[in-house]
């Protein structure tokens, strides 16, 4: 059975969680970040996908603290998060691969998707990058 | 009272949107959350998304997401059931329109032809009816498969076929009994899409053995679909309202049965879909009594309609014994004390 496709929101907050553990505000600032401002989560979306994540075993509460009369409760990956985050950068790695090298025949350059991936063909055009030719 | 207090008060009465529970265990945390973010961006008061997605939270937590009650997860499985269910019937009920859609083109058999069955003829409406047919089994099938926009907006196509329906809403021209199957229909067509609506939201698990509701959809609907382009269902009136009151009937006389029993979500959303139906009762009756084209008529001539009148007719007074029987039990149980209670009497 194949596993369910996560939205990239979720993937987002996965990541977000990869190298340490971080509290709900903490989150919404590294998804913007990664992101790079495409991505805000709003606090509805957040509690809803931290509650689905903590069902399904991917996440799990790390600490409590309160800071200037605040709670901030953070959360970490568990093992089974590790290895659906592992599998889904996998899996969208070998995606843009894909991309890149069919981009390549084009002469298409996609940057940051591996050296021998977007080598473009001699068409005749001389190399491009994917921000380029748009 | 400083700003910062009468942000933070503020910001609580968004959450207060959340259920009381929820409010209790996650409260102070989507609290800092939000005042961390209106600090970040110097804002004093919550955005419309953030209103907007805290109500969502509010509405899916309600209806069963994870993280809700036990109790919010019944009502999300009901209001699914309800979609599911009421999609089943939909197919069933547009049944007639692609048996007689034929007739628009070959010669119509008297008495079969699709303008005097429907009493409309233009292009507009028989796509309507014909997508009446087929959203339904499409709807099931995104919704089983988990394309969950897919399925609902196949769902909302019923509420575009509700506005076929103006022309019997008038009250004050039509008498009671003819208005039944016109807010039967609004229902059947409304109920289930408002349901879907709220049920199938982002955080709803999956279809439980979808393909036994593909299954059901084909069984149902198809048999009706060679039954509706047989001579003998020529009285399109009374095979749609013994359709429907049977449905409605067999629904409620289940759902009574069965109310003491753990899935709880199954009975009530078979009363929720049957209820509505009920309303044709008394059409029904008008049609088997004073209809000049129906069964009173039909007993005295040899016609092929006689033996389905007759089938349906007798297959209501069974259904409507079964539902006063379930009825007087389920009244009788509610009147028994438990064991423990009569002991101490």
């Amino acid at each position: 059975m194949n596993s369910p496709t996560r939205t990239e929101q979720v993937f987002l907050i996965l990541t977000a969680l990869a190298d340490r553990p971080r509290h709900g505000y903490g989150i919404v600032q590294e998804v913007e970040k990664l992101s790079e401002g495409r991505t805000r989560l709003k606090v509805g979306t957040l509690y809803g996908a931290l509650d689905r994540l903590t069902t399904e075993g991917l996440l799990e509460p790390d600490r409590e603290e309160v800071e200037s009369g605040r709670l901030r409760r953070y959360y970490r990956l568990t093992e089974r998060g590790v290895a659906a985050l592992t599998e889904d950068a996998e899996r969208m790695a070998a995606n843009a691969r894909a991309a890149a090298q069919r981009l390549g025949v084009r002469g298409v350059r996609v940057s940051g998707a591996g050296a021998d991936a977007g080598r473009p063909t001699n068409l005749g055009q001389g190399p491009r990058t994917a921000r380029g030719a748009a | 009272m400083s700003t910062q207090e009468s942000r933070t008060d503020r910001y609580r009465r968004v959450l207060a949107l959340l259920p009381r529970a929820y409010l209790e265990q996650r409260g102070e945390e989507m609290l800092a959350v939000m005042l961390d973010g209106a600090e970040g961006e110097g804002r004093d008061r919550p955005s419309a998304g953030e209103l907007l997605s805290v109500l969502g939270l509010s509405l899916r937590l309600r209806t069963g997401a994870p993280g809700a009650s036990p109790r919010a997860r019944s009502v999300g499985e009901m209001l699914r059931l309800i979609t599911l269910i009421g999609l089943l019937l939909q197919a069933a009920a547009f049944a007639s329109a692609p048996a007689q859609l034929p007739h628009l083109w070959i010669s119509p058999i008297p008495g079969l032809d699709y303008a005097a069955n429907f009493g409309r003829f233009d292009l507009w409406h028989v796509v309507g009816d014909l997508s009446g047919f087929v959203c339904p089994f499409l709807a099931l099938a995104a919704l089983s498969r988990g394309e969950r926009r897919l399925g609902l907006v196949l769902t909302t196509n019923a509420l575009v076929l509700v506005s076929s329906f103006p022309p019997h809403l008038d009250m004050f021209r039509y008498p009671a009994g003819f208005l039944g199957q016109t807010y039967a229909a609004v229902a059947l067509c409304v109920i289930p899409t408002v349901s879907g609506l709220l049920g199938f939201h982002r955080e709803a698990p999956r279809v439980v053995r979808p393909r036994r509701w593909f299954t059901a959809v084909f069984a149902l609907a198809v048999p009706l679909v060679v039954l509706d382009s047989m001579p003998i269902a020529r009285d399109w009136a009374l095979a749609s309202n013994v359709f429907a009151v049977v449905c409605g009937c067999a629904a409620v006389g289940i759902a009574l049965s069965r109310t003491r029993s753990r899935g709880g979500a199954w009975p009530a959303a078979l009363m929720v879909v049957g209820s509505p139906m009920l309303l044709m009762l008394p059409e029904s009756m008008n049609l088997y009594t004073f209809g000049g084209s129906s069964f009173i008529s039909r007993l005295l001539l040899t016609d092929p309609s006689t033996f389905v009148a007759l089938v349906a007719l007798a297959v209501e007074v069974l259904l409507a014994v079964a539902l006063a029987v379930s009825l007087a039990r389920r009244l009788r149980r509610s009147g028994r004390l438990p064991a423990e209670l009569r002991g101490q009497r």
